[in-house]
């Protein structure tokens, strides 16, 4: 089974880190699509199947915190795992995002081996 | 309010180049870098929370181009270099605020980061404002110098 995985970030080369990751990672890889606002991600989301976000927090037009909650309300969306991504380390806004049924958080910088461990466990695939 | 910018500033810039970019730059006094700097970028990033301000950075565009090169494989002459040159150097900006709130501000706080703003090409009389500028931290990476400036007010 390929996964199909959305990426959300405004910056191109987080985006560009991000699928080499996974590429690295031996993870099943179909679709990924890229978006670079929350309004985009969830453009995307009206319009594929996707089985794996990953969103930063702070974007223009439409942050990350923002289109998790309108995921949320949706009933399609809803139970799309969403890891945040972003270089925030407050833990008050990590509680918040846990609290809003976020999957996992990784904070940037991040090591090629957490990204891989956390994904693995939310797809429930092999780690290599 | 603390000096905020020594020696966590420099250090933290420091810290996040190697980790992001797989460079390593030193924190230097402002004296071992030239006085004007030609083919610079700068940008700038703010925050918001408890307290307020602005990260900004002038650094020469080797910076930039070794960047690219590095975490993105891309040669400076690639058509799509420049774009993506604003974009790595708006990144770094991100995750060294990131890393520099909490340093300064701890782990409770919760802050709010503009999108980074990224000038490609500044006049260097810029930099010779800067350089002078006693709140202005200087890095050397490789030979490419780096300023760094970090401001802040208590109240947002």
């Amino acid at each position: 089974m390929a996964f199909n995985i959305l990426i959300v970030d405004d910056s191109m080369t987080v985006r560009k880190v991000i699928e080499k990751t996974l590429r690295m990672a031996d993870i099943p890889l179909g679709d990924v699509f890229h978006a670079s606002n929350g309004q985009q991600g969830l453009d995307a989301l009206a319009s594929n199947w996707i089985d794996l976000v990953f969103a930063d927090i702070n974007m223009p037009v439409m942050t990350g915190v923002e289109m998790i909650q309108k995921m949320a309300e949706d009933g399609v969306t809803k139970s799309i795992p969403v890891v945040v991504v972003s270089t925030e380390g407050s833990a008050t806004r990590i509680e918040e995002l846990k609290d809003h049924g976020v999957a996992a958080y990784i904070r940037k910088p991040f090591k090629a081996e957490q990204f891989s461990t956390v994904v693995h466990e939310i797809l429930g695939t092999t780690h290599a | 309010m603390p000096d905020l910018n020594t020696p966590p500033l420099s250090q933290v810039f420091c810290d996040v180049l190697e980790n992001v970019g797989f460079m390593f730059g030193d924190p230097v006094e402002k004296s071992d870098l030239p006085a004007e700097q030609a083919n610079c970028m700068r940008a700038i990033i703010s925050y918001r929370g408890p307290m307020s301000g602005t990260l900004t950075l002038l650094a020469a565009r080797a910076i930039a181009d070794e960047l690219i090169e590095n975490v993105l494989g891309l040669d400076p002459d690639d058509e799509e270099a420049e774009q993506a040159a604003a974009d790595a150097i708006g990144e770094l900006m991100n995750v060294t605020l990131g890393q520099l709130l909490t340093t300064v501000a701890g782990e409770e706080p919760v802050f709010d980061l503009s999108p980074p703003s990224v000038d490609r090409q500044i006049d260097p009389a810029e930099w010779a404002q800067m350089i002078q500028d006693a709140e202005t931290r200087g890095v050397l990476v490789d030979d490419a110098p780096v300023l760094l400036k970090f401001t802040t007010n208590a109240a947002a």
